[in-house]
This record gives C-alpha cells, structure tokens and sequence, in this order.
C-alpha cells in the first residue's frame, strides 16, 4: 500500500466500504504516512461540516407563499402538456389520447397527401419510344400501382374534378406548345 | 393508519388519488432538506428559497409523472438538482455579459473572512465558511455528487439514477471531488498563513 493506492481509493475508507483485510492495510499506511493521515483527517472534517445543518433556514412565511403560489397556479389552469399528460383528462388515459392524436395526424396527412395527388398526378406523363412526350396518353398506358383507386375519385368532389380536369388541359396545352417549338 | 405513517412513496399516492393532505405533509418531509440541498448549489439563501418552491409546485403540477417504480426522494432531487443546475448555468450567463464577471465568477463565494459568528464558535464558524467557499469553487460535477452524498447523506446507488450516471463513475467522482476540495482548502489555509 503506498499513498497513490490509499488516495485512489480513500473515500471507500471515509464510507467505511472497504472490506477487514483492505481497511487493515489502508490504517497501517496511514499510522505511517504524515501527509495520508493529515488528509484523512481533513476528509472527516469537511465531511462532518457538510453533514450539519446550514445556518440559514427557510423563512416563517415559506408555506404561505407556496400555496399562494400553487392557488394562482392553479387559476392559470393546466397546460395543453399537462392536458395530455394527466390520466383523468376527458376519461382517457395518456397513451389513449397519444393514440387519438396520432390517428387524427395520420387522417389529415392521407386527406392532404390525397389532395395534392388530385391537382398534380403522382405518375410522371408518358414518354413515346423516341423519350418524346406524349399529350393526354394516359389511357394507352398499363395501371400503374400509383394510380389512385377508383372508389377515392369517386367520392372526389365535383368542384376538384373540374378543376383537375383544366389542370390537365392546361398541362396537355403546354406540352403541345414545347413540341411545336422543337426543331 | 394515520397519514404520517405512510411512506414518501404512499404518500405520493394519496395525492395522486386527490388527498392534498398528503401533498402538505410531503412538503413539511422534504422542504427542510431540500433547502439545505439547493443552497449548497446556489449559496444564496433568498435564491435557494425560490427554488425551493418552484420543486415543490412542480411536484403539485407534476404529480401524475411520478410513478413508484422510484423512490420519491430520487424525484424530487432529481427536480431540485435540475433547477438549481439551470440557475447557475443563468447566473454563469449573466456574469458573462456583466462588469462583474471580471472579478469573481459566481456570485457570493468570496474568500472566507475572519468574521466571528455571535451564535457559533469561532473555529467552527470558520471552517463552515470554508467548506463552503471550497464547495463553490468545485466544478459543477464535482460539486453536485459532493452535495448528494455527503450534505443529503445519499447513497451511492441513489446518486446514480438522480445523476443518470453507472455507479462506478459515481464512486470515482465522489472520491475525485473530494480529494479536489481538500486542496482547495489546503490552498486556502496557506493563503490565512494557517
């Protein structure tokens, strides 16, 4: 035991952690070594001071502010994190409303995913062989697996399929434009 | 049985049920020691108060986050270390942008005086107010483990979930710190010519 291993290790002694045979060679070093005892000495010390009481306590008003200030708390009523977080909101449990949040997320991202693929198609428009454009050819293409099913455009508003009617008018209006101005 | 022969964590369960009873007698268990824990953190009586509460009213506002798989106590430190970790890391940002960061760089650990205390004795006042200004000095690391184990007394393994730290990091740490602080006392000692 030197005093490199007692001050690796001199707080298991302070604690009193170290077993018969160590806590032996630890005092024997330390009935040896002046600098090892002195600084055991002011462990203990410093140890016993952080232990006693400061001489400051709290104030005699201390619990009368902590209500006032639970009571205004309280008045500003709860937070929407708390909301989602307390078990007895509206009857439901945390992970019960997590679920109803993320299900009402997951609804408006399918209807706006829906939308966008009514006014720009998700298919890219169909190439001929020579990798030229060609206008309104959808219908001579195979189903792509990105075709929207027949069941949603259905229930696709009048008023939207007109207007994605002259969207792709517009489109086909375009492209005839661009083949016309190639050489 | 009677309320104050619950447990903390029993206790914590009646409040969560809606007792407020049981929620005042939480705060008269750990008020005391919560102060003692924070101001050794913060060193400034008024300060360490506010923080005081501001635990306490979290626990009201946080009740239903408590679940008994911890100790309460781990919660409620772990509650008060945060705040008062977030407070120094405030003051540290305001002495930046302040005359004042020149000097000294928290506020109130000044080198010990040799005031004499009307209440205490003389060498005792003394040494207080030495481990203190040593503490203060501690890097904020160091200086939490010190106040968790040897100012609340806690364990080791208790230390380590507050902290979120293994327990072996917890025992070198602890011992680290403390070797750390006797130097910081032992300079101090040669700068008194004691």
């Amino acid at each position: 035991m030197n005093c490199s291993d007692l001050r690796s290790r001199i707080s298991e002694l302070l604690d009193k952690e170290t077993s018969y045979t160590d806590s032996q060679k630890f005092h024997l070093h330390l009935e040896t070594c002046g600098d090892c005892s002195e600084l055991y000495a002011g462990l203990e010390k410093t140890r016993i001071t952080l232990a006693s009481e400061p001489s400051k306590s709290l104030s005699a008003d201390f619990m009368a502010r902590l209500q006032e200030r639970i009571r205004m708390d309280l008045a500003k009523g709860p937070t929407l994190w708390q909301q989602l977080t307390t078990p007895k909101v509206a009857g439901l449990s945390p992970m019960s409303l997590s679920g109803l949040v993320a299900a009402t997320l997951s609804a408006i991202i399918i209807g706006v995913s829906l939308f966008q693929s009514e006014a720009a198609p998700l298919v890219a428009p169909p190439q001929s062989a020579t990798g030229q454009l060609v206008p309104g050819g959808s219908a001579a293409q195979p189903a792509s697996p990105l075709s929207r099913p027949v069941a949603i455009q259905s229930a696709v508003p009048d008023s939207l399929k007109q207007k994605s009617d002259s969207t792709r008018r517009d489109f086909s209006r375009q492209i005839k434009l661009v083949n016309r101005d190639r050489p | 049985m009677a309320l104050h022969e619950y447990t903390d964590e029993e206790l914590m369960e009646r409040f969560q049920d809606g007792n407020e009873s049981a929620y005042l007698l939480i705060v008269e268990r750990f008020k005391d020691r919560l102060f003692n824990f924070i101001y050794r953190f913060v060193n400034d009586a008024d300060n360490a108060e506010d923080l005081v509460q501001d635990t306490l009213i979290k626990v009201y506002t946080h009740r239903h986050s408590y679940r008994e798989i911890a100790k309460f106590s781990t919660w409620v430190y772990t509650i008060a270390g945060n705040l008062a970790r977030t407070e120094l890391r405030k003051r540290k940002r305001r002495a930046t942008f302040s005359m004042s960061s020149l000097g000294i760089g928290e506020k109130d650990y000044e080198i010990p005086s040799e005031d004499e205390s009307p209440t205490k004795d003389h060498e005792e006042a003394q040494t207080e107010q030495n481990v203190r200004y040593a503490l203060g000095k501690l890097p904020l690391h160091f200086r939490t483990v010190i106040i968790l184990r040897d100012v609340q007394e806690l364990s080791y393994e208790e230390i380590s979930k507050i902290m979120k730290i293994p327990l072996g990091t917890v025992k070198s740490r602890v011992n680290r710190a403390r070797l750390r602080m006797q130097e910081i006392l032992k300079n101090l000692d040669i700068k008194h010519g004691g």
